[in-house]
């Protein structure tokens, strides 16, 4: 145990080790990539990273896949999340694996957006970007990895068009919303979600965050502000610390219908296990999925526990292809810590060969 | 007092009273100035991290300047004890205006366990009579959206008391896992851990019991029809005014959503008998 005044020392230390770094530091700049935009629709964007992007991949050129991957974001948060910075860039990794990797952004949507819902997110910007890619590509079918409500998009999106789909991963995807600790799902359960958006029109990024934040109040709230200096130790380590802190905040507005869709068909209907989603007017069914499955989760993820994830084997036919892989990590950084990712992008690659 | 955050705060205030003074000194001289650097600092960070860092360093000054007052008096052998119970109020009110800056959802206000010195500051029980006195003459039909609104704010008071009361049960339970655990011999850093823990687990089980989903859905519900009245009410006054209504405009939005989706259909059949007569060439 140390005493009051060495833990002031220690504090001071610290505080005085982040001024210093904080003196120092430029202003930080985002570093991800800059995908070729092969289609926007609406706010939606459909972006082409591959080995000429990272400037040196020789290991992509030399294990280049024909197959290409679409990686399918969230609604909420910005995609950015998979190309943080080049040591903590998951689309990075894929492409040194050889992938042609495409990126949905899905833009920021307006006030008038609000009456977009699941159809056209699925049935139509997903659909349009697919067919792109495709195109872009010259292949029949390709690969898709949905992330976190972006699996649940590719899942229905699979049943929906599946041949267009050759295999499909799922990374921190919601399946089962009624397991215990789904914290999120209890906390709308009871929610009349068309009064919050009758109220709301698009339901706002900054209340969307602080959901989130209240998911663990005390680790997410007081207790990460009181641990701030620690972010400051050195350079490097501010400038990630900055940008992780700039993507949680930048949460664009959600479209009102689509959010009280998915709402209320995947969290309070739990649709994925009672098959009562409808999507662009068809049941989802994901015993009538035909595509091989990936399935990788977050072993600490407190958003998405790693039950739910799972519960996707149990709707799955027997004879189905299916794997799964449990990544070091919570809800993101499943995907950020390079240990995580290791495993994730091996994964992928025994999956996708 | 019997919350363990707050012997902690104590306990500390104590180990202050028998620190050595002239280290002491220095130590608070080096702290002050690192204070009025944070405050310098802080407008070149991005502006939410630039409010957090000066709301801290505006403590510390306001804390510091406490402190040194503490260190004077001791010195001059004189009763510490109003001075202790200052400090004790300012971290109070610290903690609690940390809360009320963040918070937006009721339960976010859970800050304020740690402190009754602002917990009655939203509305009180005056306010509220007078508002359901009111509601009594405003039984005429032109007065129907007022006193909807102001239906909507005392349901919205009532639920958002019924959380309160949740989370102090939900407070209770943590706090008496943490006593459970706490190990005398444990440092600050430490305890905050095991606290922050204590607290979250219990949040999170609770979470699992519709004893704390119903009213946590209800006041967001009632919020909800907070916001549904409130714009009616200016709907009403736009109407009266000649201006366009809010429902208007979300009738316009409607009537443009319907339109864009003709459009996309037409463009899906234009490409569609582009491919067509494509592969018939």
């Amino acid at each position: 145990m140390s005493s009051f005044s060495e833990q002031l020392i220690s504090h001071q230390r610290l505080l005085a080790q982040a001024l210093e770094t904080l003196k120092t530091l430029e202003p930080v700049a985002p570093d991800s990539l800059d995908g070729e935009c092969l289609l926007q629709l609406d706010n939606m964007r459909l972006l082409h990273f591959d080995s000429d992007a990272t400037g040196t991949a020789p290991q992509g050129e030399t294990n280049k896949r024909t197959t290409p991957l679409l990686l399918c974001y969230a609604l909420v948060n910005r995609p950015y999340i998979l190309d943080l910075e080049p040591k903590r860039s998951l689309i990075r990794d894929l492409i040194d694996s050889g992938y042609s990797v495409y990126l949905i952004d899905w833009g920021y949507p307006k006030p008038t957006d609000q009456y977009l819902g699941l159809d056209d997110y699925i049935g139509d910007y997903l659909h349009s970007a697919v067919e792109r890619v495709k195109e872009h590509s010259q292949q029949s079918a390709i690969d898709l990895m949905g992330i976190c409500q972006g699996g649940v998009f590719s899942l229905c999106y699979a049943q929906l068009h599946p041949h267009n789909i050759r295999k499909l991963i799922t990374l921190v995807t919601p399946i089962d919303t009624a397991v215990e600790n789904f914290t999120l799902a209890q906390m709308i359960k009871h929610v009349d979600v068309g009064k919050l958006v009758r109220a709301q029109g698009n339901i706002s990024g900054a209340l969307l965050n602080q959901l989130y934040a209240a998911l663990k109040p005390l680790a997410l709230g007081v207790h990460k502000q009181l641990n701030l200096a620690g972010n400051f130790k050195s350079t490097e380590q501010a400038r990630t610390f900055i940008r992780m802190e700039r993507w949680i905040n930048d949460s664009p507005d959600l479209a009102g219908t689509a959010a009280a869709e998915f709402a209320s068909g995947l969290f309070q209907q739990n649709g994925l296990v009672n098959k009562t989603l409808l999507i662009c007017g068809q049941r989802i069914d994901l015993s009538r999925l035909t595509q091989p499955i990936l399935n990788a989760f977050g072993r600490d993820d407190h958003l998405v526990p790693p039950a739910s994830s799972r519960a996707l084997a149990q709707l799955l036919q027997e004879s189905q292809e299916y794997r799964e892989v449990e990544l070091k990590g919570g809800h993101i950084g499943a995907f950020i810590s390079a240990s995580a990712r290791a495993t994730l992008v091996d994964a992928i690659t025994q999956f996708c060969d | 007092m019997t919350n363990p955050l707050l012997e902690q705060f104590n306990h500390w205030i104590k180990q202050l009273e028998t620190s050595p003074e002239a280290a002491f000194s220095t130590q608070l001289a080096q702290w002050q100035s690192w204070a009025t650097e944070l405050q310098r600092q802080a407008g070149e960070l991005s502006q939410s991290h630039a409010d957090l860092v000066q709301r801290l360093s505006q403590f510390s000054s306001q804390h510091i300047e406490l402190l040194s007052e503490l260190t004077r008096a001791k010195a001059r052998g004189e009763d510490a004890q109003e001075f202790i119970e200052r400090l004790r109020q300012q971290l109070h009110q610290f903690n609690a205006e940390q809360t009320l800056a963040q918070a937006t959802l009721a339960h976010e206000f859970l800050g304020l366990m740690f402190t009754q010195t602002l917990g009655g500051t939203a509305t009180n029980n005056a306010q509220l009579e007078q508002l359901r006195a009111s509601l009594a003459q405003l039984s005429h039909p032109r007065f129907s959206h007022l006193s909807d609104f102001i239906e909507a704010l005392l349901e919205a008071h009532q639920a958002s008391n019924a959380l309160r009361e949740q989370l102090d049960n939900l407070s209770d339970t943590a706090i008496k896992t943490f006593c459970d655990r706490a190990d005398a011999g444990s440092d600050a850093q430490q305890l905050l851990r095991l606290w922050v823990e204590c607290y979250d687990t219990s949040y999170r089980n609770a979470f699992n019991s519709e004893d704390l989903q119903q009213p946590y859905a209800q006041l967001i519900n009632a919020m909800a029809q907070l916001q549904i009245s409130w714009q009616s009410l200016i709907d009403k006054l736009a109407e009266h005014l000649g201006l366009p209504s809010r429902a208007q405009v979300q009738q316009l939005i409607d009537e443009l959503g319907e339109q864009r989706r003709r459009v996309r259909r037409l463009e899906q059949e234009i490409e569609a008998l582009k491919q067509t007569a494509a592969s018939g060439l």
